[in-house]
């Protein structure tokens, strides 16, 4: 906290931003990502020394038993969390230049949702995992597509934009609802916890394959969202203003809201429901190097990724039984984010 | 180059608001928009930047009828600067300008070098290159006005409209905008801006335009403006005289109290 508590003072003083202050946020938030997964493989039940890992990884000397640890159990699970971090983070980041408000999180269209219900769905129906993932991966996109249908046929108003916020909270809620019937109705033996576990969020059962699965739909998504990232920032003018500089700001809206969907449906789907992510760390990381999308993106997707692979350390060693993923970051970011809000400037 | 506006009818859907506007205005020169609160000047603007499309009548680059581009196109020749901005995000002075590049790039592109320079001259031409890693949002009202006008220069249009550029300036910033904005005649752009004060358009010696009653008046040069006219137009007594010490001339208003 002491950290955090210079930093602003330091851009309170200055109010300027230079290109080499931001390079060097760069250096160390990449430093610091390289740092924590070298940390990460470290650290678990069985414990591996840095060395230990140089060797299996460089020279042809290694222990099967290390290798499994380090290559089956740990580097998938690190890979994930580094991933969900970091799309998390970015979709959270777009939807809030998309909303203009920098407390929109990404699950605001219903995407969470519309995952979860989807994922109680194949659980009910005793799908194997591949169809839970598909199946939320599919309500995911439908609930923020019903979310989109809705605020057009409520089209009478003018504020677009509040119009996808409402309709989005009546999705949202519609969806919640189907969820308690179909935790209602399941076996609570089997069927329940496995729902309920599924809702928490976990790394647990991730594999190598799951994340050859979703790396292509991430980066689909991703690469535009970065691409499109510096035309994010006229959204954050009003419609007038934007379109006297030949921009229209509902074409940027649409690719956003769709590329950032997509996204975060392909990572809920695998991972289950993980929140707090793209609402605070997006929020830091302006704080740190400032609003340009263009600069602010990429840096928000790398900080997300070490928030997240440090929330994962934290689940799977604090305890003998892991802790899941969604509590531990509420925990975290709740109080975390009443500091920024504590903090918020008026230049914000 | 010369825009024209030809017959031209405006207003939202099929609600009249302007009928009858026949405007000209060359690179080069300064129209000033003038008349009372809610006569229809945010209409006229609208409509001058193609947000909002003319009822009828049409609109001319030079001898081109441009009425049925796009807006994009629009942003090309004729670029904004609005009475308000808040950003709700807080951008540095540089990428505020950046964004005035917005129309010359591509939608998933981002600015070149070449747009950076583009946008760094515009900084130095309104003279406020020191404030360039400043926060935009932390700016005085002055200097942010100055930002924006640079954001407009960095579009390269031929023509800025500026929807009251001094409003809720000190008399000091107030005197710099009108400045900057004869500094850009210079430069052969052509202007187009509202203003509260007749003065204003003495001390540029604009063109001047009435908007009244669903009308907009064409006065031509503003020396035709009269004591009678600001009596019609603005509902109180105003005297006009001629101010002159060295070599200062110029008309000045002065209301009766």
């Amino acid at each position: 906290m002491k950290v955090m508590d210079l930093i602003y003072k330091r851009k309170v003083i200055s109010q300027t931003l230079s290109g080499s202050y931001v390079l060097i946020c760069y250096i160390g938030i990449i430093g610091i990502l390289l740092l924590s997964i070298i940390f990460s493989l470290c650290l678990g039940r069985y414990n591996v020394t840095p060395s230990e890992i140089i060797s299996t990884l460089f020279s042809g000397e290694e222990s099967p038993f290390i290798s499994t640890i380090l290559f089956n159990i740990r580097l998938p699970r690190i890979m994930m969390a580094i991933l969900a971090g970091g799309v998390l983070t970015l979709s959270g980041c777009s939807y809030q230049a998309v909303f203009r408000n920098p407390m929109v999180s990404p699950d605001i269209l219903g995407v969470s949702s519309g995952a979860a219900c989807g994922a109680a769905i194949a659980i009910l129906m005793s799908m194997s995992s591949l169809g839970i993932q598909l199946m939320s991966f599919l309500f995911g996109l439908l609930a923020v597509s019903a979310t989109f249908l809705v605020s057009r046929v409520l089209k009478r108003v003018n504020d677009q934009i509040l119009m996808l916020i409402l309709a989005g909270i009546v999705i949202s809620s519609l969806f919640g609802s189907m969820i308690s019937l179909f935790k209602y109705i399941a076996d609570p033996d089997s069927k329940l916890p496995a729902i309920t576990f599924w809702m928490m969020g976990s790394f647990n059962s991730v594999t190598m394959e799951n994340l050859k699965g979703v790396l292509p739909v991430v980066l689909c998504g991703t690469i535009p969202l970065i691409l499109i990232s510096w035309k994010l920032n006229v959204l954050s003018l009003n419609e007038d203003e934007a379109y006297s500089l030949g921009i229209n700001p509902n074409t940027i809206r649409i690719i956003t809201i769709f590329c950032s969907t997509l996204i975060t449906a392909s990572i809920v789907s695998l991972t289950g429901l993980i929140g707090w992510v793209g609402l605070i760390i997006p929020h830091f990381c302006r704080f740190l190097i400032g609003s340009d999308n263009r600069i602010l993106m990429p840096f928000s997707f790398l900080t997300g990724s070490v928030f997240l692979l440090w929330i994962d350390n934290i689940s799977r060693t604090v305890s003998t039984l892991e802790i899941p993923i969604g509590i531990i970051t509420a925990i975290i970011g709740s109080p975390l984010f009443l500091f920024f809000l504590s903090k918020r400037r008026k230049d914000f | 180059m010369k825009f024209r506006i030809e017959n031209g009818v405006m207003g939202y859907d099929k609600k009249v608001i302007l009928s009858d506007v026949n405007i000209e205005i060359d690179t080069g020169s300064i129209l000033c928009v003038m008349g009372k609160n809610g006569a229809g000047k945010t209409t006229f603007f609208k409509s001058l930047l193609g947000v909002l499309p003319l009822i009828s009548g049409n609109i001319f680059l030079d001898d081109i009828n441009v009425s049925n581009w796009d807006r994009k196109k629009f942003s090309s020749i004729i670029s904004y600067v609005p009475q308000v901005h808040s950003f709700s995000f807080s951008f540095s002075v540089m990428e505020v300008v950046l964004l005035g590049r917005s129309v010359h790039i591509n939608l998933f592109g981002s600015p070149s070098k070449k747009d950076k320079m583009i946008a760094q001259d515009a900084l130095k031409q309104m003279k406020i290159w020191h404030l360039k890693d400043r926060m935009f949002n932390s700016l005085s009202g002055g200097e942010q006005k100055m930002v924006i006008v640079a954001r407009a220069l960095a579009q390269q249009a031929s023509f800025i409209v500026m929807d009251e550029p001094t409003s809720s300036l000190d008399f000091g910033n107030q005197i710099k905008i009108i400045k900057q904005v004869r500094d850009l005649q210079d430069k052969s752009l052509g202007i187009i801006m509202s203003t509260h004060s007749p003065d204003h358009a003495f001390m540029c010696d604009a063109h001047a335009l009435i908007v009244d009653s669903n009308k907009v008046i064409n006065i031509g040069d503003c020396k035709n403006v009269t004591e009678s006219l600001l009596k019609k137009v603005y509902g109180v007594d105003i005297l006009i005289d001629e101010f002159s010490r060295s070599c200062h001339k110029r008309k000045v208003c002065v209301p009766t109290i």
